[in-house]
């Protein structure tokens, strides 16, 4: 057991929750609030995207036993307003805890920081405590970081689109050219010191005088490496980009046990021009969430230590369309009030809370459970009826 | 030991000419146009490159990456297929690229439905916000026109999608889009918009589009920006790589797999660096020559050819030291193509 006067590393001391109140100087109001977040040290937030309705969820569970299982196991929200600002805005107002009002089609940053960013900075997390794994292309790595000045790529979570790199096509430019061998300890050695001898003021020209944590960087290649040749590759079928993003993600909270962990789904998009191939995604992602879940509970450290928030970005018309799928633009109750379901160490079980709350309010309960400091950033609310 | 206090030396001639070879072919040069490069003024450089039929290709692809037309959603039709051709041979111009792009099937599939296509139609090619007020009715008018109603949309009649199309792009303010995203591109975020006479200029003669471009790259402007390094986006990254390592750019396919790779990451250095040592480890790299006796011309060659400059006077008896210590070529250029300096231009 850790002797509670031992002195703490900069890293213990964090991950005990109590860093933030000693960092000082941070952007924003420190409000009051009740004692949050004193067991959860990692969180996983799923942005159970592509545009879906609650009919197909809680209306349904025989659709998303898994999820019904979390929801056994915490609070359900049935009834969270949310904005129709296109996905890629609406999935990332989930991140900032603003309504983000982007190009549906952007390939921009948004402006407001994300939780990945502002937990990096006024807690001190590190790269690899953070990361996003995602289904949503090529916008998915702009949930990394924001354009914002104060905060940016510096702060950026890692991040990996499953489908993007564990897909056939990229293992096959990988087997043309063949398998990469193994570095022995000499060839580390030598590159070390050829990298040692570049030229730091040209080297600090580029990083902007940032150090480059070589450690950090060789543990993300031989994840990478290793996840090539897993698995996670070989998923095929209807909604394997979100399958992929979920399992990617359950290798990276096995890896890596980081303290946040964003997932973005994308794949349940599909229902413009199919509703079966929709409800099909929604049951195989819940079954891949089954397995998330499962991973998390088998684990006693994760178990006493995690919490799980999944929400879609906003729902879908309620009505079908010509082609027997579904859009998202209606402005229908269908559309515009989806389902929240949060489950942890710190929350309550088994509750179903009926009051309308909104999905940027996840930003600023995601935080609280890190720092007692509200971030200036964000009008929305911690959810306090999440907690036990 | 420590380094000389010293600052950087001043870019030379070959940084200015690979970063107008990344900017207009999204690649490093070979040493061979290299060599024949720095015989010429810079103008005729940039005219013999810009107007080829590579530069065009690398032209469309970064216009069908703007609208996230990619994979199984980039166009296939003759007419797209043949803009690269169409385009260097001055038979098409810009404008007439973007209007073939959104009149494929590949960017109706993209974005499918009447509020979709207009919206990206209006964001992507005027770069209005739809959800501003402002932008409701027009919004609810191009939707008319998409759907066959006969309307009047930004003050042209128009009753179909290829009639809402055609009015957007030739509207100065899709123009004036296009040249700042352009000038963007090559600038970076702090040159400015363009001026209105550029803008002006182009609009009544669309064919200037590219001549504008080549008078930017030529422009004492752009040699002063060389100052401020560029990250290299995936696409330059990949295609450099194949360039330097393979002495060929890569397939399509060989592309497109390696970027969609680079690009589910954030931060793709570790990928990177994973894609270089794959590639080295190939064996079908071809290196610069290492002979006994000759390590210094080796890795004066290999900072030339990957770095665009000279090793400084610390790093040249250093990287001999360690090829006298048992480093070998392939570590030398993996330890450069490894750099934080390599992912820049």
């Amino acid at each position: 057991m850790t002797d509670p006067a031992a002195p703490l590393s900069r890293r213990e001391f964090l991950h005990r929750g109590a860093g933030a109140l000693a960092l000082g100087g941070l952007p924003g109001l420190a409000l009051p609030l009740p004692r949050l977040g004193q067991r959860t040290r990692r969180v996983i937030v799923v942005a159970f995207a592509g545009g879906v309705r609650t009919k197909e969820v809680l209306g349904t569970p025989s659709n998303v036993p898994n999820l019904m299982r979390i929801a056994k196991a915490g609070v359900t929200f049935p009834n969270v307003r949310c904005a129709n600002v296109g996905h890629y805005g609406a999935a990332l107002s989930i991140f900032t805890g603003n309504v983000e009002a982007m190009g549906i089609r952007d390939n921009e940053r948004g402006v407001s920081p994300t939780l990945f960013e502002v937990l990096r900075k006024e807690v001190g997390l590190f790269a690899n405590d953070v990361w996003l794994s995602t289904a949503s292309g090529a916008q998915g790595r702009l949930f990394a970081h924001s354009d914002h000045r104060d905060y940016g790529a510096a702060y950026a979570a890692q991040v990996l689109d499953g489908d993007g790199i564990f897909n056939v096509e990229f293992q096959k430019v990988l087997d043309s050219l063949g398998r990469p061998r193994r570095d022995s300890d000499q060839d580390r050695a030598i590159l070390d010191r050829l990298g040692a001898a570049l030229d730091p003021r040209q080297l600090g020209a580029v990083t902007g005088g940032k150090p480059v944590d070589a450690a950090e960087l060789r543990a993300v290649e031989t994840f990478i490496l290793d996840e090539l040749t897993g698995n996670s590759s070989r998923l095929s079928g209807p909604g394997a980009p979100d399958a992929k993003a979920i399992r990617v993600a359950a290798n990276v909270l096995r890896v890596f046990k980081p303290r946040v962990l964003g997932i973005t789904l994308q794949s349940a998009d599909v229902a413009h021009g199919s509703y079966n191939a929709y409800v099909e995604v929604i049951r195989r992602n819940d079954e891949e969430l089954g397995r998330l879940w499962d991973l998390v509970q088998a684990d006693p450290e994760l178990r006493a230590t995690t919490a799980i928030l999944v929400l879609p970005e906003f729902g879908r018309d309620a009505d079908l369309n010509q082609r027997n799928g579904l859009d998202h633009g209606d402005g229908s109750a269908q559309m515009l009030q989806v389902f929240l379901v949060a489950a942890g160490p710190d929350f309550a079980r088994d509750r179903v809370v009926g009051k309308e709350v909104r999905t940027i309010d996840v930003c600023p309960t995601v935080l609280s459970l890190f720092t007692r400091t509200k971030p200036a950033h964000t009008k929305a609310r911690v959810l306090q009826e999440l907690f036990a | 030991m420590p380094h000389a206090r010293q600052d950087p030396s001043p870019p030379p001639s070959r940084a200015l000419l690979r970063r107008i070879a990344l900017d207009v072919l999204q690649r490093t040069p070979s040493p061979r146009e290299v060599a024949i490069a720095l015989e010429q003024p810079v103008p005729l450089a940039v005219r013999r490159w810009l107007f080829s039929e590579e530069a065009m290709r690398a032209w469309l692809d970064e216009e069908l990456y703007y609208f996230l037309l990619l994979d199984n959603f980039r166009p296939r039709t003759e007419g797209v297929e043949s803009l690269p051709r169409r385009l260097a041979a001055g038979t098409a111009t810009a404008r007439d690229a973007l209007t073939e792009i959104l009149l494929s099937t590949g960017f109706s599939l993209r974005n499918p439905g009447n509020d979709t296509f207009v919206t990206v139609v209006l964001e992507q090619v005027l770069g209005l916000r739809v959800q501003e007020r402002a932008n409701k009715a027009l919004l609810e008018a191009g939707k008319a026109i998409y759907d066959g109603r006969k309307g009047r949309f930004l003050d042209r009649e128009g009753r179909s999608q290829s009639d809402l199309v055609r009015i957007a792009v030739a509207q100065e303010a899709a123009t004036r889009l296009l040249l700042d995203r352009h000038r963007q591109r090559l600038f970076g975020g702090g040159s400015g918009p363009v001026d209105a006479g550029t803008v002006q200029r182009v609009h009544q003669e669309p064919a200037a589009f590219f001549t504008v471009l080549g008078e930017w790259l030529a422009g004492p402007e752009y040699a002063a920006a060389l100052a401020r390094r560029k990250t290299k986006t995936d696409t330059q990254f990949v295609r450099a790589l194949y360039q330097d390592l393979l002495d060929r750019t890569p397939t399509y396919d060989e592309l497109r797999n390696m970027r969609n790779a680079l690009q589910s990451m954030a931060d793709a250095g570790p990928l990177r660096a994973v894609l270089a040592k794959v590639m080295l480890d190939s064996g079908k790299a071809q290196l610069p020559e290492l002979r006994p006796g000759a390590e210094d011309a080796f890795v004066r060659e290999c900072f030339l050819r990957y770095l665009a400059r000279a090793p400084g006077q610390e790093e040249l008896p250093r990287f001999v030291q360690e090829l006298g210590k048992g480093a070998r070529a392939l570590h030398v250029v993996r330890a450069l193509l490894g750099s934080p300096e390599y992912q820049v231009y």
